[in-house]
C-alpha cells in the first residue's frame, strides 16, 4: 500500500477499504449444522444445565438430610444410655437400701400395707399423704435416714453424732435433726421453708409417672421429710 | 457464492421451515458468517456459540426479512448483534485491556509507505486487538456501522467509538508494518503467520 504521509485521512480511508475488501468475503470453515432445537441453543443449554444442577442439588440435599437424620437418631442412642447409667446406678443402689430399710421394721408390718412402703418411696404424692395424715413413720425415716437401720453400715454413719445430740428429745424432735440441712440434698433445701402445697407442686414432676421405680425410691426420702419438719414446728 | 435466485429459493424454503432449505442455507453462508463471528469474539468456542445462536435467530426471524436489503448483510448484522450481546453479557467478567498494554511496536516501525500485508496477516493482527477495539474496528470498517450505531449498540460514547477506532487502526498499521518490514528484510524465509508478533 502506498501512502502519502501528508494525508493521514486518505491513508486511513484506503487502509479501511483494503481491510474491508480482504475480510468481507473471508470464509472460515464452520462447525457442522445442528438442528435449531431448544437443546442446541445457548438458552436451551443453560436451561438444561440449570435443570441438571437443580436435580443434583436436590439429590445431594436429600442425601445430606438423610445422613443428618441418621446422625440425629444416633446421638440420643449414644447419650441416653450414659445418662440412664448415671442415674440408674446410684438409684438402684439407694433403692435397694431403701427397700432393705423399709421392709424389715416391725412398725411397717403392722401400720401399713406391704405396698405402702414401696408406694411411699415411689411417689411423692404418697409422701405428701403421709405428711398430711399423720406423723411420719419409721418406714419413711428408714427410707430417709439409713442411720436408723440396725446392722446396716451405710453413709448414715456420718450422721450418728447428730443423733447422739438428740437422744434426749422425743421422737418427733429427733426426726428434726434428721431433716436438717446436712441430710437434705441441696436441691431440696430451697423447699424446706415453703408450704407443703407449694412443695408438692415442685416435687410432683420428680416422681411423675414413667420413671423407673428405683429412681423414685432414691429421690423420695430426700424430698419428703424436710417438708414435714417445718409443719411439726421443730424450728 | 449463491446466486440471487438460489438465495430467494432458500429464503422461501426457510420461511416454510423446511429442514432441507435450512441446511442448505447454513452450508452456503456459515463459513462467511463464522468468520464474522470469529472477528467479534475472543475464542473459537465463543464464535461457535454466536454462530449457532445467530442461525437460530435467522431461521426464526427470516419471515421478517425484506427483499430490498442484502440478505447477506442482514445475516451478518444478526451475527454482529449476537456477538455484541455475547460481548456485553461477558463484559463484567472481562478485564479491560487498554490497547497500550498490548502493543509494543516501536514507533520507528510505523512505515506506511511500504505497507504490504495479506488477509491472513490482517486477521492475525486484528485478533491481537483487545475485544473492545476489535469490535469497534470491525463494526465500522468491515460491517459498515456508523459511530452513532456503534455507540448505541456497545453502550459507549460516540467519541469513545471514534477514539477506539483511531487507536485500533494505528495499532493494526504498526503491526502490519512490522510484518512487512520483516518480510522485506528476510524475503527468503517463509512467514510464520501463527507466530506472535514481537
Amino acid at each position: 500500500m502506498k501512502e502519502n504521509p501528508q494525508d493521514p485521512q486518505s491513508f486511513d480511508a484506503a487502509f479501511d477499504a483494503r481491510c474491508r475488501e480482504m475480510l468481507s468475503q473471508r470464509v472460515v470453515k464452520a462447525p457442522p449444522f445442528v438442528e435449531p432445537t431448544a437443546a442446541s441453543t445457548r438458552m436451551g443449554r443453560r436451561l438444561a444445565l440449570a435443570t441438571g444442577t437443580i436435580m443434583l442439588i436436590g439429590m445431594g440435599g436429600t442425601l445430606m438430610w438423610t445422613d443428618s437424620d441418621q446422625s440425629f437418631d444416633a446421638e440420643p442412642a449414644v447419650e441416653v444410655p450414659t445418662v440412664s447409667d448415671q442415674v440408674v446406678e446410684p438409684a438402684s443402689v439407694l433403692g435397694k437400701e431403701a427397700m432393705e430399710t423399709s421392709t424389715p421394721t416391725p412398725e411397717d408390718a403392722g401400720g401399713q400395707p406391704e405396698g405402702g412402703s414401696v408406694e411411699g418411696l415411689m411417689g411423692p404424692s404418697a409422701k405428701e399423704r403421709h405428711v398430711a395424715e399423720g406423723p411420719i413413720t419409721e418406714e419413711s425415716q428408714g427410707a430417709m435416714s439409713p442411720s436408723t437401720v440396725s446392722g446396716s453400715v451405710t453413709e448414715a454413719d456420718a450422721f450418728r453424732p447428730v443423733e447422739a445430740e438428740l437422744n434426749g428429745e422425743t421422737e418427733a424432735e429427733t426426726r428434726e435433726p434428721l431433716m436438717t440441712e446436712e441430710q437434705v440434698a441441696p436441691a431440696t433445701q430451697e423447699e424446706v421453708g415453703d408450704d407443703v402445697d407449694e412443695a408438692e407442686e415442685d416435687v410432683e414432676p420428680v416422681g411423675t409417672g414413667t420413671e423407673p421405680a428405683a429412681e423414685k425410691s432414691v429421690e423420695e426420702p430426700v424430698l419428703r421429710l424436710p417438708l414435714t419438719l417445718p409443719a411439726g414446728g421443730g424450728y | 457464492m449463491a446466486s440471487s435466485e438460489e438465495v430467494k429459493r432458500l429464503i422461501e424454503g426457510c420461511k416454510a421451515q423446511h429442514p432441507a432449505a435450512q441446511r442448505e442455507l447454513y452450508a452456503r453462508f456459515s463459513g462467511q458468517l463464522f468468520a464474522t463471528a470469529i472477528r467479534h469474539t475472543n475464542a473459537r468456542e465463543d464464535a461457535q456459540d454466536v454462530l449457532q445462536d445467530s442461525f437460530v435467530k435467522i431461521f426464526k426471524h427470516i419471515k421478517s426479512y425484506r427483499q430490498d436489503f442484502s440478505f447477506e448483510g442482514w445475516m451478518r448484522r444478526i451475527v454482529v448483534n449476537t456477538a455484541i450481546t455475547h460481548y456485553r453479557r461477558n463484559l463484567k467478567h472481562r478485564h479491560h485491556q487498554d490497547i497500550d498494554e498490548v502493543h509494543a511496536t516501536p514507533q520507528d516501525l510505523e512505515n506506511r509507505n511500504d505497507l504490504e500485508f495479506t488477509a491472513d496477516e490482517l486477521e492475525l493482527a486484528i485478533a491481537q486487538l483487545p475485544l473492545g477495539y476489535r469490535t469497534v474496528f470491525c463494526m465500522y470498517v468491515i460491517e459498515g456501522f456508523k459511530h452513532q450505531e456503534i455507540a448505541d449498540k456497545l453502550g459507549v460514547d460516540v467519541n469513545t467509538s471514534k477514539s477506539q477506532l483511531s487507536r485500533a487502526r494505528k495499532y493494526l498499521q504498526r503491526v502490519l508494518a512490522t510484518l512487512s518490514a520483516r518480510a522485506q528484510s528476510n524475503p527468503s524465509e517463509p512467514q510464520d503467520e501463527g507466530a506472535p508478533i514481537s
